[in-house]
């Protein structure tokens, strides 16, 4: 569980927040997305979590424990990430990317031991991904870079985990194929996610809670359907939309 | 099972080239002396003929391939690690300003404090440049890799200025024995010049051996390192602390060798992919293959001693011109 009470963040030197005063919960079997136009905070949000940056005012609270109280390995066990964009300098196969997410787990002078390789393999199989993992990882597509890091996560092996955009640089197909097998795998073993998406309807259509993010306050959060609508679309993107209802689906197109 | 041989093979071949490097020299001695002479000393026999052929290997040859070894390991130890910690395969041993550093001790050593040994004094100030590029970057608040490049500028910008004010002041004789230096030899190689090397590599050696498989996830950049679990900027100073030491104590005994601690690394990489489980021991173990190959050259192909630096340099770079027309994509990431 990722608890977040009264949030305030700013840069250094800078007079203006960043982040004001958010306040939310992300429970286990839940795939929380945030929602907000570029620069509306979501990505520093992120690094508020993991501990990357300090919070000016307020608390975050990872499993119970407030994150100020915890150690670099302390976070790393609770709380993994799926970072944005991605490009190593070193060729590093995707097994050895996935292994990496063992870090938190073993001892400073020591390297992965056979359970490691092993639950990295299990991660891999888990997304599908176990056939790339003698190939290069800065030389698979997208969509399964994306996969092999969220296979990190499950390796890493703790209760919560950071995407942001993952589905960002992707083609329709991945997008769908990504979210479809992330909402799968939080319900099945019982996961906290939180993720940043910028399609309202990729939210609609795989999200168990929302945020909406604007100039770093958030202006609502709670059920896709409640939260997402004409009103708050209009403030938030400053988009008149429309919602089309067929088969008991709702899509959002925007006006043209 | 083929990769196997071939890992073996690149693990012995230090001693290999080593063993070889014994029976050539400008003294020409018979293998079956050589052989016979170093069993002797080995054994604690003494046997009758030994004399001048046991001293010029015992106590010429043997500690100068030794050394040699030993600097080429701890120089692309070094850079392996330092490529890992700055995220770039361009990356040398010397980009903190180490070289700067151990050029200015050298020079004030021979141009003004002559009773300080060289040793002593490129020793410290190769690691107060480098200490002095931790302090510079850490007072622009987090220590960040882009300040480390700067800050490493600056001071190795510093250190030459003071090293070319004291090679326009200094006599022609001086002189000529700071540049030398700067070249980078083995020939003044002895026995204790060979435990200063080893213990250093040692301290930074056994370090960057058990925390090598770190790296991995340090070269994936400071964020994401700090989210896998790895407090960023203690390990990075322990990293560059131990390479330091490394670079330091080589640099003390051979003078400035180029090269070796950018391509070996490089190398190994093309060689055996860039996993630091694998890339750390291989690239110790080819860089004193390359060295000890290296400085047999130097003090055979001519009837004087060339400075091993140039060496390295000049085969060096064709290699890597034709390991780049090969396919260098491999190893950089694109």
């Amino acid at each position: 569980m990722i608890e977040v009470k009264g949030l305030t963040f700013a840069h250094k030197g800078a007079a203006e927040p960043v982040l004001r005063d958010i306040g939310f919960r992300a429970d286990s079997a839940e795939v929380t997305a945030v929602l907000g136009p570029n620069g509306s905070g979501k990505t520093t949000l992120f690094q508020c979590l993991l501990g990357v940056w300090k919070a000016k005012e307020g608390e975050v609270r990872l499993s119970g424990r407030p994150i100020g109280a915890l150690t670099r390995i302390e976070i790393a066990r609770r709380l993994s990430s799926v970072p944005q964009e991605h490009d190593p300098p070193f060729p590093y196969s995707c097994f050895d990317i996935v292994l990496m997410g063992r870090t938190a787990h073993i001892g400073v002078f020591s390297s992965p031991a056979r359970k490691d390789r092993a639950l990295s393999r299990e991660a891999m199989k888990a997304l599908g991904v176990d056939h790339l993992a003698a190939r290069p990882y800065t030389q698979v597509s997208g969509g399964e870079r994306q996969m092999v890091l969220i296979a990190r996560c499950l390796a890493q092996d703790v209760p919560a985990m950071l995407l942001d955009e993952p589905t960002a640089h992707l083609d329709f197909r991945n997008q769908i194929t990504i979210l479809k097998r992330v909402k799968e795998i939080v319900h099945e073993k019982n996961l906290v996610a939180l993720m940043n998406l910028h399609d309202p309807n990729m939210a609609l259509l795989f999200a168990d809670k929302v945020l909406l993010l604007k100039d770093g306050r958030l202006l609502a959060q709670g059920k896709p359907h409640e939260v997402i609508t004409r009103k708050s679309l209009l403030e938030v993107y400053g988009l008149e939309v429309e919602f089309i209802s067929e088969n008991g689906f709702r899509m959002i197109c925007p006006k043209i | 099972m083929n990769r196997k041989l071939i890992l073996i093979g690149l693990g012995f071949s230090p001693m290999c080239l080593g063993l070889l490097a014994l029976f050539w020299g400008a003294y020409a001695i018979s293998p079956a002396a050589v052989v016979n002479s170093l069993l002797s000393k080995v054994l604690f026999i003494n046997s009758p003929d030994a004399g001048a052929e046991l001293s010029i290997l015992w106590d010429v040859r043997l500690p100068r391939i030794i050394l040699s070894g030993v600097v080429g390991a701890a120089l692309s130890g070094a850079g392996v690690t330092l490529q890992g910690i700055f995220r770039n395969p361009l990356v040398d041993p010397f980009i903190l300003g180490l070289s700067a550093g151990a050029a200015f001790g050298c020079a004030l050593s021979v141009a003004i404090f002559p009773h300080i040994p060289v040793q002593a004094a490129a020793f410290l100030f190769s690691l107060a440049a480098s200490f002095g590029t931790y302090i510079l970057a850490r007072s622009q608040g987090n220590v960040s890799r882009l300040h480390l490049v700067l800050a490493g500028i600056v001071v190795s910008a510093f250190f030459s200025a003071l090293v070319s004010i004291l090679k326009f002041l200094v006599d022609p004789h001086k002189l000529a024995s700071i540049v030398y230096w700067l070249l980078g030899s083995f020939s003044l190689a002895d026995w204790p010049s060979v435990g200063i090397a080893s213990i250093g590599l040692a301290i930074a050696g056994i370090p960057l051996l058990l925390m090598r498989w770190r790296l991995n996830a340090l070269s994936m950049g400071e964020e994401e390192a700090l989210t896998l679990g790895i407090p960023v900027e203690r390990e990075r100073f322990l990293f560059i602390g131990a390479a330091s030491i490394a670079v330091g104590s080589a640099v003390s005994v051979s003078g400035i060798i180029g090269w070796v601690g950018l391509m070996v690394p490089h190398l190994t990489r093309m060689l055996l992919g860039p996993d630091h489980r694998l890339l750390m021991p291989f690239s110790l173990a080819l860089g004193a293959a390359f060295m000890i190959f290296a400085d047999t050259l130097a003090r055979n192909i001519t009837s004087f001693d060339i400075p091993v630096g140039i060496i390295t340099t000049l085969s060096g770079t064709p290699f890597f011109v034709y390991l780049m027309k090969r396919g260098v994509g491999q190893s950089w990431g694109k």
